[in-house]
């Protein structure tokens, strides 16, 4: 039950969008997110969109990783 | 899933992280994971024999099914064989057992219950069926509670007088207090992600301040957990206790605040039962008396009934982390997935399920907590 699917906005009808994720396509509701576009990415648990998903932020997350462990190697 | 996020499970990144953990461990750690969506990861992607021995991973309250009260299964099921009713459930729900069987059983004699993945659904089931009464068991954390609570305004909003919730949503912070202030010794909490995602992070703030415990707020990837508990690591060594939030790409410091404002709107905070844990006060999410006639509780009459609960049954102290499913004399034998006698077992976030999924059936049946270490640096 904790569990939420990343998936993709591609078209919004009020506050119902129709959402996608590996072929997976699902109406969704939005009604307790804001302003969602559009191609945002969204996590979606029990057929509610939670929140929006900073891609860049997790990218970001993943170059500390690389970073962090190239400092290890050098003590 | 985007091929950004694929990166989460990118085996050279694993690599990376575990020798930081390995030169990152300072002491023997015990560590908890509260989210049952962690618990299923964790045994699903073998992080926990993959780690340094002095850390031990231990499984919390998180799986709402396996908290979900005896009395409150009990409820369900009497209203389950009540006439002209249609139980529209989550699936996870089906096999959780109460003192009268469960929900697949009483199906089998009969009562109406269908499966949905959504509240909503549960309401379109309401609209569509106008001469029976359709109850939607509402179970969750802040995860779920706030789509349940759309469901309610909906039903208000299109005057549907045939759909019923029966509330028993629960809230984390306080049930982590409870741990946090008990006697099992916990060195840091992996805070649950999705929970997080509608509470914010900031509301663990007291679980550092308080009781001195690092909360790392992590994601589901095998990248997302083994990143957390090296942050818990890196605190540890440092005598630090701070809550930081490795899933900040879907976790903000005040979390949704839309939803907590719908979540709020229909349901107001109570003392609640908790299965393992007992009663925590301000744990449980009652629906206000303005949805009133939407609540199943005041509509439809049911009886206490007497406990047959197998004694035997460890769920209680696996919750709280005193003890693993390989404790258990029900584990593996009287207790499967197939026929569950305890709580735990039942949903796949539950504990028992996890380790009988990932460890008892892929371990020739060898229920031992030694780690099966592989080499990492190969």
């Amino acid at each position: 039950m904790c569990l939420s699917i990343p998936m993709q906005i591609k078209k919004i009808d009020g506050d119902l969008a129709i959402a996608v994720s590996n072929g997976l396509k699902m109406q969704v509701s939005i009604a307790l997110i804001e302003n969602v576009t559009l191609e945002d990415y969204v996590l979606v648990h029990t057929g509610f969109a939670i929140e929006k998903i900073d891609i860049e932020r997790a990218m970001e997350m993943i170059e500390n990783i690389s970073t962090a462990d190239s400092d290890t190697e050098k003590l | 899933m985007t091929k950004e996020l694929q990166t989460y499970r990118n085996a050279d990144l694993a690599k990376s992280l575990l020798r930081q953990i390995e030169k990152e461990v300072s002491r023997p750690l015990r560590i908890m994971e509260v989210c049952g969506g962690h618990t299923m990861a964790i045994h699903k992607y073998g992080i926990n024999n993959l780690l340094p021995d002095d850390i031990q991973l231990i499984s919390g309250p998180g799986c709402p099914v396996c908290v979900t009260p005896v009395a409150y299964m009990d409820i369900l099921l009497q209203i389950a064989m009540q006439p002209d009713v249609i139980i529209a459930s989550y699936g996870d729900l089906m096999r959780v057992p109460g003192n009268l069987g469960n929900l697949e059983a009483v199906r089998a004699k009969g009562a109406d219950v269908r499966l949905v993945i959504s509240p909503l659904d549960a309401l379109k089931k309401a609209k569509e069926n106008p001469g029976k009464k359709v109850v939607f068991p509402a179970i969750g954390f802040e995860t779920t509670a706030p789509g349940t609570a759309v469901a309610l305004l909906k039903a208000r909003e299109m005057d549907v007088d045939n759909f019923f919730v029966l509330a028993s949503h629960r809230t984390m912070p306080e049930a982590m207090q409870k741990l946090a202030s008990g006697k099992i010794n916990i060195d840091g909490f992996i805070g649950p992600g999705h929970v997080s995602c509608i509470t914010g992070s900031d509301v663990y703030g007291f679980l550092a301040s308080k009781y001195g415990i690092p909360v790392v707020i992590s994601g589901f990837e095998p990248i997302d957990l083994l990143m957390s508990l090296l942050m818990i690591l890196k605190q540890a060594r440092l005598s630090k206790a701070v809550v930081e939030n490795q899933y900040d790409r879907a976790v903000k410091p005040a979390g949704n605040v839309q939803a907590q404002k719908i979540m709020y709107s229909v349901f107001e905070s109570c003392d609640a039962e908790w299965r393992g844990l007992g009663k925590i006060n301000g744990s449980g999410l009652e629906i206000r008396e303005s949805f009133g006639k939407w609540n199943a509780l005041q509509h439809f009459k049911t009886s206490p009934v007497a406990s047959n609960e197998d004694k035997r049954c460890i769920c209680g102290k696996i919750l709280t982390g005193l003890k693993d499913p390989g404790q258990c004399p029900l584990f593996g034998a009287q207790c499967t997935p197939e026929q569950p006698v305890g709580a735990c077992m039942v949903s796949h976030e539950g504990t028992c399920n996890a380790w009988y999924r990932f460890k008892f059936m892929s371990n020739g049946n060898n229920t031992s907590t030694s780690r099966q270490r592989r080499k990492i640096n190969a």
